[in-house]
């Protein structure tokens, strides 16, 4: 499996920060009177995979969800504080949803692809969002299919339906789906936990490959995942956000006890 | 005194294989430090059948370090170790590795009384005994400190390496004079002076362990530590 990781050099410590492309600012979040955030604060770097750990219920889905405002699909739920992309609050009443989830597309845990061809779950979505031409059209498809690593194995039945590709393929296949429109920030919600060893492989070289075109962050159970594949990682418990930070710090040395105990596998 | 005192893990398993590697350094420590003070003792006594079985107990030595790689390496490969847990693993291979050197160490020093065994003590070697108590309580100390999470133990045992590097240049300087008075202790002080300089390597290796012991407990290097304000400041709790 490792072969299919592309390895990336640590950062050089004087290596120049990355410019900031999502700030969470006193986010606060509820389920109708529950509040499942607690004050969240930290900066999502661009260009870069972010890692969202922490054990089931602590809020790193949630969190997650509040970036391209998923929740309001559910009226009890609402977040207070401000989620700054490139310094504007997309939290803001007047921030146009379909703006905001063009620039910020989601991959789900399961594959949802539709009901339709290979090509057409590609373009469904650029037809929603810009005019095309057919040459154009067939272009972008090309290159989101490229881009998510599946056009070699589609492009020869990419009138085929999407149903009858694997697990794996299908997740690829939503993944292009969502870097059809050129999102700026891509969020992955577990989108391997379904997914085999290989399969999985695949996505990860995905990320670290397309880290250079897109901002990534990634909520996932499987903290080896985070280890070989995010610049930072944040870790979350009941609500708080615990800690955050580089590699070295998140999985060799720990500032903050629960951090240290969730990694090394001492928790609950 | 310990000061990282961890939960146990979820998987107790895990626990059970670090346990299990502590112990083997334990062993390793027990042999390696026990093989140096035997080595010293043997050749002070002109003692070549004592000096012979000092390499018996290398091959031991030798043997303990390739299970703990082994163990540390299945460990690292069946529990994905973070943190603690892989500074810990990484450290014991390390450490490992320390004390074979200090067990060849002592079989070197073990050959030399053959060498010397037709000869008669010289004055110089009476200080022998005592560097070998400070080597060797060091390296028993370091390895207390790897299996009890004691960084201040550690720290220890890095300051006391200056008093064997003084102990050895005053053996240095005693051993020359000897030569310079007498051409009939050339050899016999050609010899010292490699004992004397295997005795000083043992505290180096000693310091080494200590040194990734503060590392495993801790998370910082000690160089990286030393340049703080609070450098060698005692670790008052926590990672």
């Amino acid at each position: 499996m490792s072969a299919l990781i592309t390895e990336r050099p640590a950062p050089a410590q004087d290596a120049a920060p990355r410019p900031t492309k999502v700030s969470v600012r006193n986010l606060e979040f509820f389920y109708g009177k529950t509040r499942a955030l607690h004050g969240v604060n930290f900066d999502v770097p661009a260009n870069a995979i972010t890692a969202l750990i922490g054990p089931s219920g602590c809020g790193k889905s949630t969190l997650l969800r509040t970036f391209n405002r998923m929740f309001e699909l559910y009226p009890e739920q609402k977040a207070t504080g401000e989620i700054l992309l490139d310094g504007e609050n997309v939290l803001a009443s007047g921030y146009s949803l379909a703006n905001l989830r063009a620039r910020i597309g989601m991959v789900f845990q399961k594959p949802t692809p539709f009901a339709m061809s290979i090509y057409e779950n590609v373009a469904f979505p650029l037809r929603h969002y810009e005019k095309l031409s057919k040459a154009e059209m067939q272009e972008r498809v090309e290159i989101a299919l490229t881009q998510a690593a599946l056009w070699n194995e589609v492009k020869d039945k990419l009138d085929r339906s999407a149903l009858a590709l694997s697990g794996g393929q299908q997740q690829r296949l939503c993944i292009a789906r969502t870097l059809a429109v050129r999102p700026e920030v891509v969020l992955l919600d577990e989108p391997t936990s379904a997914l085999d060893p290989q399969s999985t492989a695949r996505i990860e070289e995905f990320v670290l490959e397309q880290a250079k075109n897109f901002t990534f962050v990634i909520v996932t159970h499987n903290l080896q995942q985070a280890a070989r594949i995010a610049d930072q990682t944040a870790f979350m418990l009941n609500g708080d956000l615990v800690e955050v930070g580089p590699h070295e710090q998140m999985f060799i040395h720990p500032h903050d006890s629960r951090t240290r105990d969730y990694v090394t596998g001492r928790f609950g | 005194m310990a000061q990282d005192q961890l939960p146990p893990h979820t998987l107790r398993a895990f626990d059970m294989d670090i346990l299990r590697i502590r112990d083997l350094i334990r062993q390793c420590g027990t042999l390696a430090s026990r093989q140096v003070g035997d080595a010293v003792d043997a050749m002070l006594r002109r003692d070549t059948a004592a000096a012979g079985a000092i390499a018996a107990i290398d091959e031991q030595i030798d043997a303990l370090q390739g299970v703990v790689e082994l163990d540390a390496l299945n460990t690292i490969s069946r529990r994905s170790p973070q943190a603690d847990d892989l500074r810990e693993l990484f450290s014991a291979i390390k450490i490992a590795g320390d004390l074979e050197r200090v067990g060849d160490y002592a079989k070197n020093i073990a050959k030399r009384t053959v060498a010397l065994a037709a000869t008669t003590v010289v004055d110089p070697e009476s200080a022998l005994p005592r560097i070998a108590a400070m080597v060797t309580g060091m390296i028993d100390d370091a390895v207390k400190a790897y299996i009890e999470r004691d960084a201040n133990l550690a720290r220890d045992v890095v300051e006391r390496d200056v008093q064997v590097d003084q102990a050895y240049n005053d053996l240095f300087r005693a051993t020359v004079l000897t030569i310079s008075e007498s051409a009939d202790h050339i050899a016999q002080g050609a010899h010292l002076l490699f004992v004397g300089k295997n005795l000083e390597r043992v505290g180096d290796h000693a310091t080494n362990i200590a040194e990734i012991t503060w590392f495993s407990v801790t998370g910082q290097t000690m160089a990286a530590r030393s340049t703080e304000a609070s450098a060698f400041d005692k670790v008052s709790g926590g990672s």
